[in-house]
């Protein structure tokens, strides 16, 4: 291998170099072209440049975390505003669903009276067939162009479901197996319930 | 051009005291990261990283309807940081009428020498709390904590308990499940800034806290209220001094209404100067039941096969007991020939002092302890008492006790004992546990309290012969407090108070009404007592009226068909 003097230039370099090794012609051509060539100075900024960069980077990330950081406090303050005014709400409500609220309001402000005096009625319920026939309930109409629409667009259209019968208000007791049913009056009201 | 050189020894001085700093600052390099490193990095870390412990949020307690009876509000706590006070007088006299302490005392407290922080007053109400913001007052913050309130106030307080100022949970369910329903605490290690704040998203490490279970009551809050109002409206006829009133489904060992009076708010707990009256008489107080254990005493004959309804004895006039004491009726009358049923009407002392010695005292007691007499009945309720019960052969029993506990002295039992015993015989001769709480739910879910059966103490048989025998004394003796269309078996008792000083208070009584109903299938087991009634000292008139009113409601209110109803025809509307 010949070599010059000085450092040659990327130029020169291709004119000056001759490579008579085989094996380092070979090792030449796997080594990448060189465009330009990094010097001391030129590293040193660049590594000045990549470090200003990764610290601005840094900085930015951390100026960003704290203000998420601030963000997430008042958030978490308005959570627990939120959570102590929903709990006084749900006191309040406690307060005016407690019974005696309730009575104060039926014997004071609506004039309503304790029922005292009741009485139960056995009833004799009379055969199914001699009552009146329950009315039918119509489905809704549907226009032939509503049909269509549905069919293609696959909306189904609600209909007013059958009306099923009323069940009984469960007691919270085991209800007693006594045959006599129904009991006419034996509803079951709220303790505290008043009767005008 | 002055050729002026830099004096060589000039050079050798400032290099000198050059490297002399760079020493010095090396040695204090090398003392800090090498010598002291260890010791300064944890002084580093412990200002840096706090830990502190995270309250969890305690859960709420709801009746059986799903009415809460007790949940959490914030309230604030007003505090001084002394060394920031502008005016520790004039701030004293600001703060006085607000928090409820004199100018004097918050001075003092204030201007305590060494204190650099006092708390004034917690829990402050909402109204003095904005009072005191609106003051703005140099040097005293207010800070949120969590009050425990209970928004129906005194309703089923000695079943509620409640919370003190450290929020731990006393007396009552907030004390027996106050592990449950109180939460685990956790941690919190964070960074912290100069204020103490934590600093969010920094390094920390946190082990959260785990919230109480949301508690549901077995206790109506409907029953809770017609038993409050109607032991209320009997004390106040009777002047009496006070009274329980427990009422139990038999057939779980639930208990749907527990009242006392007197009574406190749990809101104010800190108020109440005397702290027997946290005490829950129900489960605490142990009295001698009188006439209302010789429903017990029946039973254990007719279960030992000695009597039936209709077996008869005559008493006469009195009996005279081991040791020589003469023990009557009541009143001293004598009733002649009468069936077991007639001395059950009849409420007749040696009737039952008879049927206890047929039984004989093994088999006596041996009853008495099956139906959980002398033991706690493991109710799930904070300060719960065993009663007395003496049994043969230890200290405090004599052979005369034996007679005398036959109708209800010489022994003494809880309200709750007396109620749990008479319901083994409305439910076919099973004593049940019981227990006020149904359920509780947390993160994992919700977690039922099953219905537990203790142990048979009669056969089904023997439960439905007293049953008989009951509501036969209760439509024959008691016919006034009769419910119309149902039948109830009913016993009542006129116990006599006993004095410290031996013997009984001439002028004190304990009425009391015990049963269950509707007879045929017993839903409700009730016991009326009413401490020292003044009106009259007799059990049936004391407890008769809030009784009768109290099985009515409960009827109507869980939709009990009656037996006896009037009979009418239904005519369908077209």
């Amino acid at each position: 291998m010949t070599t010059t003097g000085t450092r040659p230039r990327r130029s020169e370099a291709v004119v000056v170099n001759e490579i008579t090794d085989p094996g380092e012609r070979a090792s030449q051509k796997r080594r990448p072209k060189q465009y330009f060539a990094l010097n001391g100075v030129a590293l040193v900024i660049i590594v000045a440049v990549a470090l200003t960069v990764i610290c601005i980077l840094y900085l930015v990330q951390t100026a960003r975390v704290a203000s998420l950081g601030y963000k997430f406090s008042a958030l978490q303050d308005d959570y627990y505003t939120l959570s102590l005014e929903n709990s006084k709400l749900g006191y309040d409500v406690a307060r005016e669903q407690s019974l005696d609220t309730i009575n104060q309001i039926a014997t004071g402000q609506l004039g309503m009276k304790p029922m005292t005096d009741f009485k139960f009625v056995q009833v004799q319920r009379p055969p199914q067939d001699n009552l009146p026939a329950l009315p039918r309930e119509t489905p809704p109409h549907e226009s032939t162009w509503q049909r269509i629409t549905a069919a293609i667009t696959g909306e189904a259209s609600a209909s007013v479901p059958q009306r099923a019968a009323k069940p009984a208000a469960t007691p919270l007791a085991t209800p007693s197996p006594n045959p006599v049913t129904p009991a006419v009056g034996a509803a079951t009201p709220a303790a505290g319930e008043v009767a005008p | 051009m002055l050729d002026y050189r830099i004096p060589r020894r000039r050079i050798l001085s400032l290099f000198g005291g050059f490297i002399l700093f760079c020493l010095a600052i090396g040695y204090r390099i090398f003392s800090f990261q090498v010598v002291k490193s260890e010791a300064l990095s944890e002084q580093a870390v412990a200002t840096r990283f706090q830990e502190s412990d995270v309250a969890p949020q305690r859960g709420n307690i709801y009746d059986a309807r799903g009415f809460e009876l007790a949940t959490n509000v914030p309230a604030d706590q007003v505090s001084a940081i002394v060394n920031q006070l502008s005016d520790p007088h004039q701030t004293a006299q600001l703060l006085a009428p607000l928090i409820g302490r004199t100018a004097d005392d918050i001075y003092a407290a204030i201007t305590q020498p060494g204190k650099e922080w006092v708390v004034l007053k917690r829990r402050l109400p909402d109204d003095s709390s904005q009072k005191i913001k609106d003051l703005n007052l140099p040097g005293i913050e207010l800070d949120p904590e969590p009050r425990r309130i209970y928004p129906m106030g005194d309703f089923a307080s000695h079943v509620l308990g409640f919370v003190n100022y450290d929020y731990v949970g006393s007396y009552g369910v907030e004390g027996a499940y106050d592990k449950i329903v109180g939460g685990t605490p956790g941690k919190l290690i964070g960074q912290r800034d100069k204020e103490g704040n934590v600093i969010a998203l920094a390094k920390s490490a946190w082990d959260p806290p785990v919230d109480g279970a949301d508690l549901t009551l077995t206790i109506d809050n409907s029953v809770q209220w017609i038993v409050e109002k109607a032991l209320d409206d009997a004390i106040a006829r009777q002047k009496a001094a006070g009274g329980t009133i427990i009422v139990q489904n038999p057939k779980t060992g639930e208990i749907l209404a527990m009242a006392n009076r007197p009574s406190f708010n749990p809101n104010n707990f800190d108020t109440i100067k005397d702290a027997h009256l946290f005490d829950n008489p129900a489960i605490g107080s142990a009295y001698e039941p009188g006439s209302t254990f010789k429903t017990l005493t029946m039973s254990l004959g007719l279960e030992a096969g000695v009597v039936t309804p209709n077996t008869t004895h005559n008493g006469g006039p009195y009996t005279v007991i081991p040791g020589g004491e003469k023990v009557y009726n009541a009143l001293d009358v004598d009733f002649g020939l009468e069936t077991m049923t007639e001395v059950l009407e009849h409420s007749s002392n040696l009737g039952a002092m008879w049927v206890a010695q047929l039984t004989g005292e093994d088999r006596y007691y041996r009853g008495l302890v099956a139906f959980g007499l002398g033991n706690p009945t493991g109710v799930d309720l904070q300060g719960e008492s065993a009663g007395i019960l003496p049994l043969p052969g230890e200290a405090n029993w004599t052979s005369a006790s034996f007679y005398t506990n036959a109708f209800g002295q010489g022994l003494a039992v809880t309200p709750l004992q007396l109620v749990n015993a008479v319901s083994v015989l409305a439910n076919g001769g099973l004593l049940m546990k019981p227990h006020v709480v149904s359920s509780y739910r947390d993160k994992s879910g919700e977690t039922k309290i099953e219905p537990t059966v203790v142990h048979r103490v009669l056969s089904e048989a023997t439960c439905r012969t007293i049953t008989d025998m009951l509501t036969t004394v209760m439509n024959v003796t008691y016919v006034k407090y009769t419910v119309p269309g149902y039948d109830i078996a009913t016993k009542s008792g006129t116990a006599q108070v006993p004095s410290p000083n031996g013997g009984y208070y001439p002028d004190k009584t304990i009425g009391s009404l015990l049963g269950y109903g509707p007879s045929n299938d017993p839903q409700f087991a009730v016991l009326v007592k009413i401490d020292e009634p003044q009106e009259s000292p007799w059990g049936e008139t004391a407890a008769g009226p809030a009784y009768q009113s109290i099985f009515q409601q409960l009827f109507m209110l869980y939709g009990i068909p009656p037996t006896k109803p009037v009979t009418a025809t239904a005519t369908p509307s077209p």
